[in-house]
C-alpha cells in the first residue's frame, strides 16, 4: 500500500504497534553470518516446527500476525556476539541464550514461550560461575550503546512494516517538515564525523554540497568495506537496511539531491539481495521516488555493485567506478563535495554514518553529543576480531577506552594469553601496544598514537603474534590492493614490502630498517591519493611502537614471537610434555612422534615451522627457538 | 592573479597549473608523465613542489605540479631539500622497476642526490606506467588500450590482451613513450604493433607507404582534413603546396 501523506505513515505504525502488542513474546533469533555458518537457519526452522507441533501460533518476521498468534519469531541481523552464534534473544523477559542448537528447540518452546521462563542453564556464564538473567547484564552488552546498530540485531530486516513499527522513517518526517538547512545544521551541531574512517565533520561536507551551484546533486553511501577483519556495515546493509535509506533520504533532503547510489562489493551478496528488496519496498510505499509521503520531495536510490577493489573504498576511485570508469583516484586538490560524481557536488558518506542520522534528526543534536568525547561525539561500531576472548559486532561511545573494549567487553585475550598488540583502522591504520591501552577511542587520540580509527576493525594480538609479521601482512596487502596509478604507492609499497620480507626471512641488512623508514615517510608523502599516503601507517606505526622487535629480527636474526619460519625452531620441552598427544595429529608434515603418554619429539628435519603443534598444546610444552643462524 | 615561485613573481590566470606558470617563467620542473599535449594525470610525482597557502604560511604541503591549480598568493618550492628527496626516491623506485631503461637510469644520474638502490624487477619491461600512450589513444578517440589489473601488476593491454578493431595502428602511442616501451615493427607493407598487423597505405606521389589503412579511415571518417590528407604523403603534400606557391608568384 502506498502512503501518500505523513498522517498515512503515523496510522500505519500506529497500527503495526497495536498488533505487536497483543503478542507475548517476540523471539530474536540471530541471522547473522557466523550464527547462520553455526545452524541459525535450522534453529529457526526447528522453533517453527516445535510451535507448530505444540499449537502455538508464530508470526515470523515482519508477518502481519494472525489473530491467534501470540509469540513473533525474527530472523534478525547480527547480534554481535558472534563467537557464541547462534543467539537467541527472547523479549519481554531480554533473556539471552548462546550456541542454541536446533534439538533444544523444544525446551525453547516449552519452557520460554509457553511457561514464560528464563531458561537458567541456558545463560550466558561468567568465569565466576555467576549466570546472567539478562542480555543487559552480559558484560559484552553492559558496556555497549547502540546508535547505528540499534535496529541491528532487533527488526526484521526485510520488513518494511517491521522498520516502521520500530520508529523507522520518523526521522525522514521530522527532516520533510524542518527547512533544509536546520537538517545541515542539527548534524553539524551534533558533531556528527565520517565513520568510514576519515573523521571530516558530516555536517560540514553536506553544507558545502547545499551551497554549491549545480543543477544536480547526488548522495552516495559507501558500502564497500574493505578493511581485514571489517563488517560493521554489511551487518547494519544486511541487518538494518531500511535505516541507510532513511538516511540518505534525509541527506537528500539536506542538500537537494535527487538520486542516491548505494556503492556495495560484489562479495557481500546478501547486503545487495537485502538492499534491492529494501528499495522495491520503498518505492512501493512511496518512500522512494516522486512526491515521497505526499511532501514535494523526490528521491530514489539505486545500487552500485563494486568489483572487490579495495581502492574502490576510496571516495575519488568510487564515483569514477559508478561512472563505469576504472576505479582509480583523482588528486583530492579538487573536492568531490563541490565536483563529484558526474562533476556534480556529491555527498558521500559511509553506511555506519547514515546509521546515525535518523536518530540524530529523531532525538536532537544535543541527544547525539551528549555521548562521546568533545572532539568526537556519539558512538562507533567496532568488529573485535584476533585474539580476544569474545569476537564480534559492538557499538561503543566514543573515548571508551582501548582497555575497557579488550577486556571488558572483549573478555581479554585468548586463552589468557598475554596482550601484545591491537590493530585499528585497517590497511591505513597501525598497531598499538600495551602502552597504549588506557588511549580513549576517538578520531584525534588514534591519529595522535600513530594509527587511526578507520572504519572500525579492531585485531587483538597476543605475544605469539610478530608485528614485523603483520607489517608485512599489511604491506602486502596494499600492494596488490593499490590501484598502481603513482609510482609511490605502487612501487614504494612492493619495496617496501619486499624489505620487511628480507627482515622475516633473516636476509635483511643492517641499514634496511632506516632503508624502509625513509621509503615509508616518501610515499606517504608523495602519493596521489589518501590510500598510498596512509598505506604506511602499518609499518611505521610498529616500528614506533615495536622497534626493538623489528631491530632483533635484523640484527640477531631472531623472531622472539616464534613466527618468522626461517629464524625459528620447535622443539618440545621434555618437562613439561604430559604426552597427551594432541599435537601429533596436528602437524601437516608428520613431523612429531611420541608413544601416548610419553614425551614426543619434532623431527626438525621434516618441520615446516608453521607452529600448528605450538597452538594445539595444552602445556605450553612447544617451545619457539631462535634457529641461531649466523648474526649480521 | 599572482603567484611566487622559486622567489620570482609570476603571473597566472585562473585553471593554469603551477608547471604551466613555472615553465613560462623558465623555471625548470623535471616531469616523465607529464605531456603539453595531453591532460594531466599525477602518476609520476616527479613533478612534486611544496607549496604555502601565502608568504606568511609556515605549512608546506607537497603537491604534484602538473595537477595543482594556482591559486592567488601562492609560494612554491620546485627544490626544497624534501622535494629533491621525493623526486630521488620516485627515480630510484622506477629505476629499480625498469633497469633496462637508459631515459630513467640517465634521469636518476642527472638528480645527482643520496640514491637507494631497490629490489631491481626482472621482467625486462621498460613500461613506467607513465599513461601517455593511454591518454594519447583516448585523445585520439580511439581507446585501444587502457592500464589494466592493480598495484605491480598493473600495465598497459588492449582489451583482454588480444587484437582489437579500435586500434588503428598510428603508432602514437609508440611514440608517446618515453622509454620506447611499445614494439613497433615497420615494413613497407605493414606495420605490426600490439600483436596486430596493419597493412600500411601508399602515397599517391612518391609511393612511400605514410599511413596504416586504418588510420586513413579513422581520420576520415572525423571529417575534418583535405582530401589529400589521405592519398599523399608529409613530404608530397608540402612539395605541391610549394609548387603551388610558385605558381602563385609567377
Amino acid at each position: 500500500m502506498k502512503l501518500t501523506s505523513i498522517d498515512m505513515l503515523a496510522q500505519r505504525r500506529e497500527a503495526l504497534v497495536q498488533r505487536a502488542a497483543a503478542l507475548a513474546h517476540e523471539v530474536r533469533v540471530c541471522a547473522g553470518t557466523a550464527c547462520v555458518a553455526a545452524g541459525a537457519g535450522k534453529l529457526s526452522d526447528a522453533i517453527q516446527r516445535e510451535a507448530a507441533a505444540k499449537g502455538l501460533v508464530l508470526a515470523v518476521d515482519g508477518d502481519a500476525p494472525d489473530a491467534e498468534a501470540t509469540v513473533r519469531l525474527v530472523n534478525t541481523g547480527c547480534q554481535g556476539l558472534c563467537q557464541a552464534g547462534p543467539l537467541v534473544r527472547v523479549l519481554p523477559q531480554d533473556a539471552f541464550y548462546c550456541g542454541v542448537r536446533p534439538k533444544q528447540a523444544a525446551r525453547l518452546v516449552s519452557e520460554a514461550l509457553q511457561n514464560n521462563a528464563v531458561i537458567a542453564d541456558w545463560c550466558a556464564v561468567s568465569p565466576q560461575g555467576q549466570r546472567y538473567a539478562t542480555r543487559a547484564e552480559v558484560p559484552f552488552y553492559r558496556h555497549q550503546q547502540a546508535i547505528a546498530l540499534e535496529g541491528c540485531g532487533a527488526v526484521a530486516p526485510e520488513s518494511l512494516d517491521d522498520y516502521i513499527a520500530h520508529g523507522g522513517f520518523a526521522a525522514l518526517v521530522r527532516a520533510l517538515e524542518m527547512p533544509p538547512e536546520d537538517i545541515v545544521q542539527t548534524v553539524e551541531d551534533a558533531g556528527l564525523r565520517g565513520r568510514g574512517g576519515g573523521g571530516f565533520s558530516t555536517g560540514r561536507k553536506w553544507r558545502i554540497a547545499a551551497s554549491a551551484s549545480a543543477s544536480e546533486r547526488y548522495v552516495i553511501c559507501n558500502g564497500d568495506e574493505g578493511d581485514p577483519g571489517a563488517f560493521m556495515d554489511c551487518a547494519i546493509m544486511e541487518g538494518d537496511p531500511f535505516r541507510i535509506i532513511e538516511g540518505m533520504a534525509i541527506a537528500a533532503r539536506a542538500i537537494g539531491a535527487q538520486q542516491g547510489f548505494i556503492y556495495v562489493r560484489h562479495e557481500y551478496p546478501k547486503a545487495v539481495a537485502r538492499l534491492d528488496k529494501t528499495i522495491v519496498a520503498c518505492r512501493k510505499a512511496g518512500l522512494l521516488g516522486a512526491g515521497i509521503l505526499g511532501a514535494g520531495f523526490d528521491f530514489d536510490v539505486e545500487i552500485a555493485r563494486g568489483g572487490g577493489a579495495f581502492v574502490c573504498g576510496e571516495s575519488t576511485a568510487l564515483m569514477r567506478s559508478i561512472e563505469g570508469q576504472v576505479g582509480e583516484p583523482r588528486a583530492n586538490y579538487i573536492r568531490s563535495v563541490q565536483e563529484g560524481l558526474y562533476g556534480q557536488p556529491t555527498v558521500l558518506n559511509n553506511v555506519e554514518t547514515f546509521a546515525c542520522v535518523p536518530a540524530i534528526i529523531e532525538r536532537g543534536a544535543a541527544w547525539f553529543a551528549a555521548t562521546g568525547t568533545p572532539g568526537s561525539s556519539g558512538t562507533k561500531a567496532f568488529c573485535l576480531v584476533g585474539k580476544v576472548a569474545h569476537t564480534g559486532l559492538i557499538e561503543v561511545p566514543m573515548g571508551t577506552t582501548l582497555r575497557q573494549v579488550i577486556f571488558d567487553i572483549g573478555g581479554g585475550v585468548l586463552d589468557g594469553r598475554p596482550f601484545k598488540a591491537v590493530q585499528t583502522g585497517g590497511p591505513s591504520g597501525g598497531c598499538l601496544g600495551e602502552a597504549q591501552l588506557d588511549l580513549p577511542v576517538d578520531f584525534d587520540a588514534l591519529t595522535a598514537a600513530g594509527s587511526m580509527m578507520g572504519s572500525g576493525g579492531m585485531i587483538v594480538m597476543d605475544d605469539r603474534t610478530c608485528m614485523v609479521d603483520v607489517a608485512h601482512y599489511y604491506l602486502s596487502f596494499l600492494q596488490s590492493e593499490s590501484c598502481g596509478r603513482c609510482v609511490p604507492c605502487r612501487e614504494g609499497v612492493a619495496q617496501l614490502c619486499h624489505l620487511l620480507d628480507t627482515m622475516r626471512r633473516g636476509t635483511a641488512k643492517p641499514g634496511d630498517l632506516d632503508r624502509a623508514i625513509r621509503l615509508a615517510q616518501d610515499i606517504a608523502q608523495a602519493s596521489l591519493c589518501s590510500l598510498g599516503k596512509s598505506a604506511p601507517n602499518p609499518f611505521l606505526s610498529a616500528v614506533t611502537h615495536f622497534r626493538a622487535e623489528f631491530e632483533a629480527h635484523i640484527n640477531d636474526r631472531t623472531c622472539s614471537a616464534g613466527v618468522c619460519r626461517d629464524l625459528t625452531v620447535f622443539a618440545i620441552d621434555a618437562q613439561a610434555c604430559t604426552g597427551c598427544g594432541l599435537c601429533a595429529p596436528a602437524c601437516p608434515a608428520d613431523a612429531i612422534a611420541g608413544a601416548p603418554k610419553q614425551v614426543h619429539a619434532i623431527d626438525a628435519q621434516k618441520c615446516t615451522g608453521c607452529g600448528a603443534c605450538r597452538t594445539v598444546c595444552r602445556d605450553d610444552a612447544v617451545r619457539a627457538l631462535p634457529r641461531n643462524l649466523p648474526c649480521n | 592573479m599572482q603567484l611566487v615561485i622559486d622567489g620570482i613573481p609570476c603571473t597566472a590566470q585562473s585553471g593554469e597549473t603551477i608547471l604551466q606558470v613555472a615553465r613560462r617563467n623558465h623555471i625548470d620542473i623535471p616531469t616523465l608523465c607529464h605531456h603539453d599535449a595531453l591532460e594531466g594525470v599525477g602518476a609520476c610525482r616527479l613533478c612534486v613542489v611544496a607549496v604555502r597557502a601565502h608568504a606568511e604560511a609556515v605549512d608546506a604541503q607537497v603537491v604534484a605540479s602538473c595537477m595543482y591549480a594556482v591559486k592567488d598568493g601562492l609560494q612554491v618550492d620546485t627544490a626544497t631539500p624534501e622535494v629533491r628527496r621525493l623526486r630521488q626516491t620516485v627515480l630510484d623506485l622506477l629505476a629499480a622497476r625498469c633497469p633496462d631503461a637508459p631515459e630513467i637510469q640517465a634521469l636518476r644520474e642527472r638528480m645527482g642526490g643520496d640514491a637507494v638502490d631497490y629490489a631491481p624487477a626482472t621482467d625486462g619491461s621498460k613500461c613506467i606506467m607513465c599513461y601517455r600512450c593511454v591518454r594519447a589513444c583516448e585523445a585520439i578517440g580511439c581507446n585501444a588500450i587502457a592500464a589494466v589489473n592493480r598495484g605491480p601488476q598493473k600495465e598497459v593491454a588492449p582489451p583482454f590482451f588480444d587484437a582489437t578493431q579500435r586500434c588503428i595502428g598510428c603508432g602514437t602511442c609508440a611514440a608517446i613513450c618515453p622509454t620506447g616501451h611499445i614494439a613497433v615493427t615497420e615494413t613497407p607493407q605493414y606495420r605490426e604493433i600490439w600483436s596486430q598487423r596493419f597493412a600500411m597505405a601508399q602515397c599517391a606521389g612518391c609511393g612511400a607507404p605514410f599511413m596504416t589503412e586504418a588510420t586513413r579511415e579513422h581520420l576520415a571518417g572525423l571529417g575534418k582534413l583535405k582530401p589529400d590528407y589521405f592519398t599523399h604523403c608529409a613530404a608530397c603534400r608540402q612539395r605541391d603546396a610549394a609548387a603551388r606557391f610558385v605558381r602563385v608568384g609567377t
